[in-house]
């Protein structure tokens, strides 16, 4: 059944269009009917219906009653999200909306309820799996995603869940000391209930009565009642840490997947104790750790294609320092040896001097990462991409840190080599390529300032807003008691010691940073602020990932 | 996880006035070729590579851990000047320091001198002092 066949009776205002959707206000009352409704069986009337400016400490309730009979009440949030009211009649059926409230807004004479986007009726099996509580898709971060409000239903029908024993997402909480919770309940009864990690997380829930000591009967006998999940949050995001948008903000959700991979199952659940486990030992300051840490580090690739390297990098006295170990080999055989470690961690965080991109076996590391839902975050000289590496890249959950630190040809080769003119076409290339997977990897450009780059700075967001990038990256040059680093290159003298800026001229750099930010609507991750990061997040809530560095 | 553990965690919380200085030592662990390293601003690998199952638990990790914990910076941290939380508190001490001008290396030959001129206590007894503290806390 679709909208054309609901005969719209009174209390309501003549369709609108806001330039992207039709929608019309009802008034504080409002009624429409359906005559000789034939589908027998549970059915969804769904809304998608907004409210408008109320006064803050106002909300906008929805009762709905069908021939008389009461049906259930939603409170309206201001921004256009579903509800769902469940009913099972037939024949002919006269619906009634009435609000607690309407106002008048200056300007306009009538008297305003909510806007309705769209009205369906439809059976389970064909109604929107995400029911009510959710917000429109968004696609601006790691996974494409719909905000939760306080509490949601998902409707399991559509999906055809009924008979998998797993349902997972990927979940980002805005809290950083898990002390957010998540309920989930099925026919009223309460699967999980789980303090969130912070950030994006995968996590795998059970939709099988056995996973929570209840047994095949049970589940059998509820086998009518299998249509809805009901999620609840402990709390939301609170709203003044969010003033730019004013809608009611509890996590990110990415669109649910459903499996019967004890392996998978488990191992989320192991991942998420270790987490939970690790902080309460951090809080409890415990130096011996039963945990393992959710960030692992680890070193892909000793070889590098820039040759003599980049006038700042340490690489003689790191390939000293790397001794015996310079040419073992590690790939993802290695990194599923580090066992507890590996399975631990959430980020993996390549630290290699050297170029990942150029690894053997580059592709079978990413796809395995990928299948174990890690994340990566991979630093790069900008100067490997190929088809190989490009394919390999796109569609990855990967923070990709592109370290170019110059935008004109000359200073470029002042710090690295004359390969300048290859660095715009390949990363346009990977733009284009990863816009067709899910607009992955991350692209992050990095910025080391130092006395060599300074006036690069504003060509960089430039750069920056050419290739797309997610942000610019502030990174520092490492501090080196007496380094003795000393180049010439491109007719520059490099001196380590005298490219590091001072106080006073970083400060200059980061306002300058904030000014050209607006400019260039390019976002700027300051690394010079590592430790405070997680008192920088507070204040942003809606920023990505924390950036390490 | 239960719901007493989740109890738990909250109280845990509450009665906690106090995160470590930096939480890298919990949360972060890095295996590279040139050794093992508690934090991607560390100065020298803790051990080797082939180590990292036991480095994670080692004597210098939970030194590491226990003066962070007490919201110091470790001996291995303050050695570690890349790391812009040393550099920040650096920054602070040489503010509040009498002799802000001095760099800490410069200035641990002027507390020398300045010991041996009016108090004469041997060095070896401030290190083994300051040795045995970090042993008994871990």
């Amino acid at each position: 059944m679709n909208t054309t066949q609901i005969l719209y009776e009174m209390g309501w205002f003549p369709e609108e269009h806001d330039g992207k959707y039709p929608f019309r206000w009802m008034k504080k009352q409002a009624t429409f009917s359906l005559k000789n409704y034939k589908v027998k069986g549970k059915k969804y009337l769904l809304i998608t219906a907004a409210g408008h400016s109320y006064p803050e400490e106002q909300t906008v309730v929805l009762e709905l009653f069908l021939n008389g009979h009461k049906k259930g009440m939603k409170t309206i949030d201001s921004a256009f999200s579903s509800y769902a009211f469940l009913f099972d009649e037939t024949g002919d059926l006269q619906f009634e909306f009435r609000l607690s409230a309407a106002y008048q807004v200056p300007g306009d004479p009538r008297e305003l309820g909510i806007m309705f986007r769209k009205i369906e009726i439809l059976p389970p099996s064909q109604a929107d799996p995400f029911l009510e509580g959710w917000y429109v898709c968004e696609f601006d971060d790691f996974f494409p995603f719909r905000w939760m409000k306080q509490t949601a239903k998902i409707n399991l029908v559509t999906f055809g869940a009924k008979p998998h024993k797993y349902i997972s997402f990927h979940i980002f909480s805005e809290f950083s000391d898990f002390s957010q919770k998540l309920k989930i309940d099925l026919a009223g009864e309460i699967f999980s209930e789980i303090p969130l990690l912070p950030k994006w997380n995968f996590y795998s829930f059970p939709l099988q009565p056995s996973q929570s000591g209840q047994d095949e009967e049970k589940l059998n006998k509820r086998g009518g009642e299998w249509t809805e999940l009901n999620l609840s949050l402990s709390k939301v995001y609170p709203k003044k840490n969010h003033p730019e948008d004013q809608r009611e903000l509890g996590i990110r959700v990415s669109s649910p997947e459903f499996h019967d991979d004890e392996e998978t199952h488990k191992t989320s659940i192991s991942f998420h104790q270790n987490a939970l486990l690790n902080y309460q030992e951090m809080l409890e300051g415990k130096t011996k750790l039963e945990s393992f840490p959710p960030n692992l580090g680890v070193d892909l690739y000793g070889k590098c294609n820039i040759k003599p390297p980049c006038v700042y990098c340490l690489w003689d006295r790191m390939k000293a320092l790397e001794g015996e170990y310079v040419d073992t080999p590690v790939d993802e055989n290695t990194l599923a040896e580090y066992g507890p470690f590996f399975r631990s961690a959430r980020l993996i965080i390549n630290c290699s001097f050297g170029e990942p991109l150029l690894h053997p076996r580059l592709g079978e590391i990413l796809d395995f990462c990928q299948k174990q839902n890690k994340i990566l975050e991979i630093s790069t000289n900008g100067q490997a991409f190929s088809r190989r590496t490009i394919e390999a890249l796109a569609g990855k959950p990967i923070y990709l840190y592109i370290s170019l630190d110059a935008a004109t040809k000359e200073t470029y080769q002042k710090i690295r080599n004359d390969r300048w003119e290859t660095i715009l076409p390949n990363l346009l290339h990977l733009n284009q390529e990863r816009k067709k997977k899910s607009n992955l990897p991350k692209i992050y450009l990095v910025f080391m300032p130092m006395k060599v780059n300074k006036e690069d700075l504003e060509p960089y967001f430039h750069l920056c807003q050419k290739v797309e990038a997610e942000a610019l990256v502030l990174r520092p040059l490492n501090y080196l008691e007496n380094p003795q680093i000393e180049v010439d290159r491109a007719g520059y003298h490099f001196d380590y010691e005298k490219e590091l800026l001072s106080a006073g001229e970083l400060e200059d750099i980061f306002r300058k940073c904030d000014e050209f930010s607006v400019k260039y609507g390019i976002p700027v991750a300051n690394q010079f602020a590592f430790g405070i990061q997680e008192e920088a997040d507070l204040k942003k809530p809606l920023t990505p990932e924390k950036q390490r560095f | 996880m239960t719901a007493d553990q989740n109890k738990t965690l909250g109280e845990l919380e509450a009665s906690l006035s106090r995160l470590p200085l930096c939480r890298e030592p919990w949360e972060s662990y890095y295996i590279l070729r040139r050794g093992i390293l508690p934090c991607c601003h560390g100065s020298q690998p803790i051990a080797p590579m082939s180590e990292w199952e036991t480095a994670w638990n080692s004597p210098k990790l939970r030194e590491i851990r226990w003066y962070l914990s007490q919201g110091k910076l470790s001996p291995y941290c303050l050695d570690s000047l890349s790391c812009p939380i040393v550099q920040r508190i650096l920054a602070l001490q040489k503010e509040k320091s009498p002799f802000p001008s001095l760099s800490p290396q410069q200035r641990a030959p002027l507390l020398r001198f300045l010991n041996r001129l009016l108090f004469r206590i041997p060095g070896r007894v401030y290190r083994v002092f300051r040795e045995r503290k970090g042993k008994r806390a871990i």
